[in-house]
């Protein structure tokens, strides 16, 4: 008996890994880039505008444009901001509170907006969907990121040049004047993890979204043993389809 | 007895394999409908944006004008090239269209290159925003392309692989022309005009 739950337990851990690694080049926050302080408000204001006017705003820190693990069909690492906005927007499966969704917006809205740093490279772009294209013109993408975004960036204060860059944002997009039962997407904040630099260290000093390895087992082990704590995201559950995107937007440097 | 059995099996094994045949046969032409449908609806988009680069010219050139009364003939050229292009788009030749996005591209590049020795043209303000728009629908036929050349390539492959192979010219599936990205049109080219 106790021989089997430990062999299902083994099972599970290695199920689990396989899923934290196959979901997970971008994570939601867990903030090593960007003041805790700040993500909250930017998750805060992003979740009201949902709520308010359906359309998504999120937000992805990339330390670099390099390393950070996200192919394009080929294979291929993409390193140009643009494609990687685009593929981010409409490709790149994210973790949102109830599973796991592709695509930035609602489905059939197209209603997203993603707003996409490289801090290495020192470059900005924002993504808008279809749906937002007219509320959001190029113009107003470049003029809201120049306002806020840039001077911010400038002086290294990223938190606030990201929030302000969402509310001059979200003040663009209208209200929904339709009944509003769609999901929220919940979460809205999300840095990719680098991964360039995780080969060259030893397993025992991994860290996963800043999380030490052996944490993550002992919780993951605790979680098979008790299932009191597996409570959370059903991950791969439902929700793939979300909005699209055609490289709408702005982009430019800091 | 036992012959009739025999036949009756034999029978059987005909409807089932004439069955599966039918099956294929009919799911691979709707296969290939379907992917036909999604080139053309990809090309629709690819358009639409070509359409929005084509509206955007006149009024870079007119804002331009003002400030490049010497230049006239870089205005010209690209308005040329404009209407060169909006006929090799009605033409429907993929080869025409490929060739006049080619040298549209390579001129609105060496317009934007020329506008950089105009200190005052360039900090116009209406410059500005017509620089930021065109950048914007270059990021978008870019990223339409791509998704129509995606598009080209999954049909191509499905009428190019067995068993569509053997049908798919009889049902008039041939193989399409991708929208091509040019070489080096990221890069600036030189002015040549």
């Amino acid at each position: 008996m106790a021989r089997t739950l430990f062999r299902r337990s083994i099972v599970i851990f290695f199920l689990a890994l396989i899923l934290a690694y196959s979901f997970c080049v971008i994570q939601p926050a867990t903030c090593y880039i960007i003041e805790a302080e700040w993500v909250e408000r930017i998750e805060i204001y992003a979740r009201a505008v949902d709520a308010n006017t359906t359309a998504e705003i999120v937000v992805c820190v990339f330390p670099s444009l390099y390393g950070h693990g996200v192919k394009d069909h080929s294979g291929a690492e993409i390193h140009d901001i643009v494609k990687l906005g685009v593929y981010i927007f409409n490709e790149e499966p994210l973790e949102v509170y109830d599973g796991i969704q592709t695509g930035i917006g609602k489905k059939g809205k197209d209603n997203g907006v993603l707003i996409l740093v490289a801090l290495e490279e020192r470059q900005w772009r924002i993504e808008v969907g279809y749906g937002l294209e007219g509320d959001i013109t190029d113009i107003e993408a470049n003029l809201i990121a120049q306002n806020y975004l840039v001077p911010a960036f400038q002086q290294g204060n990223y938190g606030e040049g990201l929030y302000d860059t969402v509310v001059a944002l979200g003040q663009q997009i209208p209200a929904s004047n339709e009944p509003n039962n769609l999901k929220l997407r919940g979460y809205y904040y999300y840095e990719s993890a680098n991964t360039s630099g995780s080969s060259s260290t030893p397993f025992w000093e991994w860290e996963i979204f800043g999380i030490p390895l052996w944490v993550i087992i002992i919780f993951i082990l605790f979680g098979v043993l008790f299932p009191v704590f597996r409570r959370g995201p059903s991950r791969g559950g439902g929700r793939w389809g979300g909005g699209r995107s055609g490289g709408g937007g702005a982009g430019g440097r800091w | 007895m036992k012959g009739k059995i025999v036949v009756a099996i034999v029978a059987i094994i005909a409807v089932i394999v004439f069955a599966s045949f039918a099956v294929m046969y009919f799911s691979t032409y709707n296969k290939l409908v379907a992917l036909n449908a999604s080139v053309d609806e990809k090309w629709a988009q690819v358009e639409q944006e070509l359409q929005r680069r084509y509206d955007l010219i006149p009024n870079i050139v007119s804002a331009a004008r003002a400030y490049m009364a010497y230049e006239g003939s870089i205005l010209q050229n690209v308005t040329a090239l404009r209407s060169q292009w909006m006929n090799a788009l009605r033409s429907g030749n993929m080869d025409a269209i490929n060739n006049a996005t080619a040298q549209m591209e390579s001129g609105i590049t060496g317009l934007i290159v020329t506008f950089e020795a105009y200190p005052d043209l360039r900090s116009s303000e209406v410059i500005q925003s017509l620089m930021i728009t065109l950048e914007g629908t270059e990021n978008r036929i870019s990223t339409e392309r791509m998704r129509f050349n995606e598009a080209v390539r999954d049909y191509n492959t499905a009428i190019q692989s067995f068993p569509a192979n053997l049908w798919a010219a009889g049902w008039g599936f041939t193989v399409k022309s991708y929208f091509e990205a040019q070489v080096g049109s990221t890069e600036v080219p030189p002015l040549n005009f």
